[in-house]
């Protein structure tokens, strides 16, 4: 017994004084190596700014002296590179890309993203993203159902700059399988740009027929809706009449809303009567967002008749609609009338 | 068996239960510590490819509603409101509510943000004691600061209203002194865009601010504070806040998420009616509850601790204040565990039910009973030890072995835990930088055991007693020096 209390007794002394100097350890080396990094970083920095916004002798200097570099040498000019990409345009970006490219960059991130390591699978896709090939959008399709949540993650975003619009519908199911994607693949179709709505409104007209999941149809509305589709307003106004799927109509108003497009307000205002106060809200924005006055009326009859949200809503709505709505709030006794009116009087005072 | 025999037996016997408990508390800490590592590591791996600077401009960005309880805070209202408006955020508004100050904290608000009287609709959809008299809107900047005035009804029924009057989809509760990161929104308010139908609540982790430079409600740089209880205090902040929160979080069983910074879904904090008001720790009451309700109703929803999103807060540096902050966090604690004890070992509460509650009974509102009566057990060794020595009692009343193994197991052990988690912010975050900062950290870290642990137990033994007794208790007033003046 007395050895086994001496015995811990010194297993706990040494485990605190390793740990102080493991502490004292990591501090020390880690700001020396810190200290080392950011003094490379900051002349690669240097050097690759003056090659791409150098004088012309000077460019041609340093990029010659960036492309000599080899092994260790060159994957620090990489990782250099690509944290400096995304906070460049412009031409300037594309002479990065193109010196990554020169040196094989594309390569060394498509064998990163084969990697068995989870942290060199996500890398992989980022920078293969960064460079924005088209030629890279199979395989970030095929990392799309990684194992790995960051994988996954990385390669959404990364398909949304490769800008391939045709993979639009993979990121659609890339969200069924994983709803915690949902951010990030509003983010990259929306990067897809007008060329994915053709791909979203398919899904999105096949999947209301099909009886598709409720959040694959929900993140086309939702990627409609961002990139201002009007053709496909009718089946966006469709979507809103899906009693069956409450999330998607929510969406489906707040992409019409979007849109703008007055073909929408009528369906708009006739679900204004819906039971579901985030419907009912979302309606009420997006009418707004409209400001088509033939929507006051409709809009004038709920304006006492709502949840709190709701009413706040339509208030904010008619004050958007111009004089025909203003007449409305002025004429009521709501007090989001009188709230609204107030809080308008504020900003054109201010 | 003689009277020696039985005494020596029950020495014994209490010895070994102490060294049991001991060895449990701490090797569950180290558990929660190991757990908070893996959350750690994944953290940070993904921070490279996260695309944290995006999230700034993206659409499903959710409004916030940031809400600021103020009674008599006239002093340092502005800079606090100021702080708050300056974070980068898309879409928020600053919803001060003064409960009835009887100085001149609206009037302050209304002169430096150029605020007018507007008839802003605050529903009552939470039922509240204190009735709003008149609200306030911002005419300066993005027009997202309201002031919301009523009369005096605490500082839960302040929140309430304040959730009332939000306009937006999330409502951050924020301590008026507490000082928040830029990006600290902006951090926080990701898992409800990454998960926005499971994501119920988030918390931000609480620093200590004390000893750190301090401009405009900003900490420009941070240092360790000097004097013992602060500086104290800064490891157990990073021990129980950072390291145990993550841990639990990773676990899924995060059951409290501080009142100095704190992010909530509005819809849910209206289904579930806001904050008790009968209740002293009302914030940690809130999320229990909001555990009780997903439980009850079958939902799969989430309550996430985010390491790096940080508020700041300045420390108790006065043994008064420090246990009136002790003695109303434990009484709180144990309201809390009393009014839902209904929750332990039921399998529909998940992680809450069956490890987190129960961890909580065994090892946060038994621990400083314990620990009193350990410190007891060890005076009453002490003292038969000496008198052993001098000869006046009975030799092998006191167990020289068990006493070795109970200092280990309950001070040494508790040390190196603390050390440990030292190790990990040095791995992680390392927000204090300096060889200075290292050593006072080691210091506090083994000092924190001898006199501070004790004395803080006594402290929350207090707090206990008072929530079982239902004694009125004397908030007083925290006393807080002022950070950054």
């Amino acid at each position: 017994m007395k050895e086994v209390a001496q015995h811990l007794l010194q297993v706990f002394g040494a485990l605190a004084t390793l740990l102080v100097v493991l502490l004292v350890l990591l501090r020390v080396v880690r700001k020396v190596l810190r200290r080392r990094r950011e003094t490379r970083a900051h002349e690669l920095r240097g050097l690759l700014l003056t090659a791409l916004l150098g004088e012309p002798g000077e460019q041609q200097v340093a990029g010659d002296e960036l492309r000599g570099r080899r092994g260790r040498a060159w994957v620090k000019v990489e990782a250099q590179a690509f944290a400096l990409l995304p906070k460049i345009k412009g031409d300037s970006r594309s002479a990065l890309v193109e010196l990554l490219l020169s040196r094989g960059a594309e390569g060394h991130a498509a064998a990163d993203a084969r990697s068995r390591s989870q942290v060199r699978r996500a890398r992989g896709a980022y920078r293969l993203g960064s460079l924005e090939q088209p030629a890279s959008a199979p395989m970030l399709a095929g990392l799309l159902h990684d194992r790995h949540f960051l994988v996954r993650r990385s390669a959404v975003r990364a398909l949304g700059q490769v800008g391939d619009a045709t993979y639009a519908d993979a990121l659609l199911d890339a969200v069924v399988a994983d709803h915690t994607l949902t951010r990030d693949a509003v983010a990259a179709l929306v990067r897809l740009g007008p060329a994915a709505a053709p791909v979203l409104s398919h899904a999105l007209a096949d999947g209301l027929v099909n009886g598709d999941d409720e959040h694959r149809l929900t993140l086309a509305a939702r990627g409609l809706g961002l990139l201002g589709d009007v053709v496909s307003t009718t089946v966006l106004v469709d979507a809103l009449s899906r009693e069956a799927y409450p999330h998607l109509r929510v969406a489906a108003a707040e992409a019409l809303g979007l849109i703008g497009s007055p073909e929408a307000v009528q369906p708009l205002v006739r679900t204004l009567y819906e039971e579901d106060a985030a419907l009912r809200v979302a309606v009420a924005d997006a009418l707004g967002a409209v400001s088509d006055p033939s929507g006051v009326p409709g809009l004038a009859m709920v304006l006492d008749l709502n949840t709190h949200e709701a009413s706040r809503a339509v208030a904010s709505a008619l004050l958007r609609l111009g004089e025909p709505g203003l007449r409305v709030l002025g004429a009521s006794e709501s007090p989001y009338a009188a709230e609204a009116l107030a809080v308008q009087r504020v900003r054109q005072t201010a | 068996m003689d009277w020696v025999g039985v005494l020596s037996d029950a020495m014994r016997d209490t010895g070994w239960f102490f060294i049991g408990y001991s060895l449990l508390i701490n090797t569950s800490f180290l558990v929660l510590t190991a757990c908070a590592v893996v959350d750690f590591r994944d953290y940070l791996r993904r921070q490279d490819f996260a695309a944290y600077d995006e999230s700034f401009g993206e659409p499903m960005a959710p409004g916030i509603s940031i809400l600021m309880p103020a009674y008599n805070e006239s002093a340092g209202i502005v800079e606090s409101v100021s702080a708050m408006t300056s974070l980068r955020y898309p879409d928020f508004e600053v919803v001060v509510v003064d409960d009835g100050s009887t100085d001149d904290t609206a009037d302050v608000l209304v002169e430096a943000f150029d605020m007018v009287e507007v008839p802003i609709v605050v529903p009552s959809r939470i039922e509240t004691t204190g009735s709003v008299t008149a609200t306030y809107l911002s005419r300066k900047g993005s027009h997202n600061i309201v002031l919301v005035k009523k009369t005096n009804g605490g500082k839960a029924d302040a929140l309430n209203v304040g959730i009332n009057a939000a306009r937006k989809a999330l409502v951050c509760m924020v301590d008026a002194d507490s000082m928040l990161e830029p990006d600290a929104l902006l951090h926080v308010s990701r898992p409800f865009a990454d998960d926005p139908e499971r994501v119920v609540a988030t918390g931000g982790v609480v620093r200590v601010a004390n000893g750190s430079a301090i401009q405009g409600g900003r900490v420009t740089a941070i240092r360790m504070p000097g004097r013992w209880l602060p500086r104290v205090q800064v490891v157990e902040y990073l021990r129980a806040f950072l390291v145990g929160r993550t841990g639990w979080s990773r676990m899924r069983g995060l059951l409290i998420i501080s009142g100095a910074f704190g992010l909530f879904r509005r819809d849910i904090l209206l289904e579930v009616g806001g904050l008790a008001t009968d209740c002293i720790g009302e914030d940690a009451e809130l999320v229990v509850r909001l555990h009780r309700w997903l439980g009850d109703n079958g939902i799969d929803g989430r309550v996430v601790s985010v390491a790096e999103p940080v508020a700041w807060t300045e420390a108790p540096e006065s043994r008064q204040v420090l246990r009136k902050q002790r003695r109303r966090w434990h009484r709180g604690l144990t309201e809390i565990l009393l009014k839902h004890r209904g929750m332990l070992f039921r399998r529909r509460y998940g992680v809450i039910g069956m490890i987190t509650l129960p961890w909580f009974v065994a090892f946060e509102l038994l621990a400083p009973f314990l620990e009193i009566f350990g410190v007891v057990y060890l005076g009453v060794v002490v003292l038969l030890y000496g008198a052993e020595s001098a000869g006046w009692s009975h030799p092998d009343l006191v167990d020289e072995n068990v006493v070795w193994l109970l200092l280990c197991t309950s001070l040494l052990y508790a040390a190196v835990l603390s050390l440990c988690s030292l190790v990990v912010e040095e791995l992680s975050f390392r927000r204090y930088q300096g060889m200075r900062d290292l050593a006072i950290a080691i210091w506090a870290a083994v000092e924190e055991n001898f006199g501070y642990r004790q004395i803080s137990a006594w402290w929350r033994v207090g707090g206990a007693v008072e929530a079982v007794r239902g004694t009125s208790h004397d908030w007083g007033d925290m006393q807080r020096r002022g950070l950054g003046k």
